[in-house]
């Protein structure tokens, strides 16, 4: 599967985006001089060197548009024979984000219970009992060795709940 | 006293029953964590240094030291079966280790892992038993000045592990290293990029950003794979499967020297670590190598060298703690605090003054690493049928650890946010074909490059000329150019053979 040009023009467009509000960032925080640099000195080297170098990406990108564009690197989706399937990509993705932002609002079993059924049913089309079971023992098997054994608080329950528990 | 009688000794204190089961405990715990992404050695000292007041200074010390070299090869299990660094110094094992994964070859992998790291273990603990005090004069040479000189040249030869282009890669660097300014300015406090958020005050994890860059993108990747649900990596199905053959022997071996004298050498300085060395030994071995294309691909090589490194670097880190009194790591650092509350001080003294801590330590790193090796071979096949779980439970399982992984790191819920935010950002630059290894070395080295450069700065009272006149750093700023010119200098070099000819 060739790479998606669209995927390169958003990530090359991100990238110069944050360069700049880096090197904006810096400017802020003060680049000093050179015998007492100040502490943007660093963030704003680094975000030149960002900007230089994606802009060199993109002209290189530019100009070989004509050219057949090559599997991305690490990018399994470009192996032979292999296609891309976003809406499993889409469900993983939505999942993650799922359990990140309500990790401590619903607390730890439901937000990761939430998010293993989503990849589970909608991602890989596995049987709701099945993804259950499979949630269940994950849920629980984790609790045991992360809050049983290594005494880490991960959050129970929802913080108004917490009073009850 | 000679080396013999000091290693008779030595020998004498760590086979002791009471501190082999303190080894054991210690390699055991070490495995475990550095399995576990996100709970590294540094935390589980942490959590264990108050069980170490009441024990004897050197069973605390065979104990904490046993953490640190057993989570080196813990790292390297999930980052060979799962690309999920386990432990920061396990990332570059995560390029060939999982490649050779992905070809059915996860067995070969952990087993070239453990005799890797076992053989850089007694090499490095022979070194220490024999240059130990000449090498800690080594590490005195190193000062500000010359450490910022070699992380540059680290920073540019990051370039080289790259599978993508170089000015991708050059991008990459830059974004690791602005990555690395988030947090408070080490020398004036002033907040950089937290957005006036407390919890990045002091910046971003490296586990955050190697679980999130390697891990979850990696599940990602696998997501987007149609078809994927049934599909298990290729497993071995007898036992000499798992093992390393002649060929594999062959194609080792000098990597494995190479990294454990590498890995040796940057673990005494002050700032090396683990991480820096297994980088460095990739780099010499792809350099080295008659098939660099194979390196990023499952080249046995490129998981050899850097697992002998990291392993090394881990040991030759107790030449500047017991020899100088100075921690090489944060790791280090926590066992010179646990030494100190019992009220030993180390230093150039210690061998004389305490020579049961002083060998009994370095002869407990042999003996640690043989019962790490012969802890681990037994159980390959249990880690190789890791792979025999269905893709479709593997990859939310993977999720799911990276997740627990990043706020079990300092039980926050922003990590879990930032975890996945840097997955997802992980997938799209991978996506665009930018490799994200040079992103997280870059980040690593950021601050310890900022930091020795500001000071070195001052001890030139402003000026940059410092760089130049100290030899070591002058050498290293030269190669730096070279290696930056390179490609110019021999396009010059062929047109004018061209023209000659």
């Amino acid at each position: 599967m060739p790479r998606p040009a669209a995927a390169v023009w958003t990530v090359q467009g991100t990238l110069l985006l944050v360069a700049a509000s880096g090197i904006v960032g810096a400017t802020s925080l003060g680049w000093g001089s050179g015998d007492a640099p100040g502490p943007g000195m660093f963030p704003g080297i680094a975000s030149v060197l960002l900007l230089v170098f994606t802009l060199g990406g993109l002209v290189r990108q530019l100009r070989s548009t004509s050219r057949t564009p090559a599997p991305a690197a690490g990018d399994e989706a470009g192996e032979a024979g292999e296609g891309a399937n976003p809406a499993r990509l889409l469900a993983y993705a939505a999942a993650l984000l799922l359990a990140a932002f309500t990790f401590e609002s619903l607390g730890y079993p439901l937000a990761i219970a939430l998010a293993l059924m989503v990849m589970l049913v909608a991602g890989e089309r596995v049987r709701l009992a099945k993804a259950l079971v499979i949630t269940l023992l994950a849920v629980v098997a984790t609790w045991g060795l992360f809050a049983g054994l290594l005494d880490v608080p991960l959050p129970m329950v929802p913080p108004p709940l917490r009073g009850f528990f | 006293m000679g080396v013999i009688d000091a290693l008779t000794l030595g020998f004498s204190v760590s086979l002791s029953w009471q501190n082999l089961y303190f080894c054991f405990i210690g390699v055991t715990l070490g495995t475990a964590v550095g399995v576990l992404p996100g709970l590294g050695p540094t935390a589980t000292i942490s959590l264990l240094l108050p069980l170490t007041f009441k024990m004897e200074p050197v069973s605390a010390l065979i104990m904490l030291a046993g953490i640190f070299y057993g989570a080196m090869y813990g790292g390297s299990i999930t980052s060979i079966l799962m690309r999920v660094p386990g432990e920061a110094a396990s990332v570059i094992t995560c390029l060939d280790g999982h490649a050779m994964a992905r070809k059915g070859r996860a067995g070969v992998a952990l087993g070239m892992s453990a005799f890797a790291s076992f053989a850089a273990g007694i090499l490095s603990t022979i070194a220490i038993a024999v240059v130990g005090p000449l090498a800690a004069q080594l590490a005195f040479a190193f000062g500000p000045v010359e450490r910022a000189a070699l992380v540059l040249l680290g920073l540019v030869m990051v370039t080289m592990i790259s599978t993508g282009s170089r000015a991708n890669a050059l991008a990459m660097v830059g974004l690791g290293l602005l990555l690395a300014t988030i947090g408070a300015d080490f020398v004036t406090g002033m907040d950089r990029f937290t957005f006036g958020r407390a919890e990045l005050s002091d910046g971003i994890n490296i586990a955050l950003l190697a679980m999130g860059m390697f891990g979850l993108s990696e599940v990602l990747a696998m997501a987007d794979k149609a078809g994927g649900a049934v599909r298990l990596l290729p497993q071995p199905k007898r036992l000499v499967e798992m093992l390393p053959n002649r060929e594999d022997w062959r194609r080792s071996a000098l990597p494995i020297g190479r990294g454990s004298a590498i890995g040796f050498f940057l673990g005494i300085l002050p700032g090396g670590g683990a991480l820096i060395a297994s980088f460095a030994s990739y780099i010499a071995e792809k350099k080295l190598s008659r098939r660099p294309q194979e390196f990023g691909h499952g080249a046995i090589e490129g998981l050899a060298g850097p697992e002998a490194a990291n392993n090394a670097a881990a040991q030759g880190a107790f030449i500047p703690l017991l020899s100088l009194g100075i921690p090489a790591n944060a790791i280090t650092a926590l066992m010179l605090g646990a030494l100190m509350i019992q009220g030993v001080t180390p230093g150039p003294k210690l061998a004389l003054d305490n020579p049961t801590l002083y060998w009994g330590t370095i002869t407990s790193l042999f003996t640690g690493n043989l019962m790490l090796l012969v802890l681990n071979l037994p159980l390959l096949w249990l880690f190789v049928m890791l792979l025999r779980i269905p893709q479709y439970v593997l990859s939310p399982l993977i999720a799911l650890f990276c997740l627990i992984g990043a706020f079990s790191l300092a039980n926050s819920p922003l990590d879990v946010v930032l975890v996945v935010l840097l997955g997802l950002a992980g997938y799209a630059l991978r996506k665009a074909d930018y490799d994200p290894a040079p992103l997280v070395i870059a980040f690593v080295l950021g601050p310890i490059f900022e930091k020795a450069f500001r000071q070195s700065l001052l001890l030139g009272y402003g000026s940059p000329r410092i760089f130049l006149e100290r030899p070591i750093s002058a050498t290293l700023l030269a190669c730096c150019l070279l290696m930056l010119s390179w490609p110019l200098l021999r396009r010059a070099l062929a047109a004018w053979r061209a023209r000659r000819s």
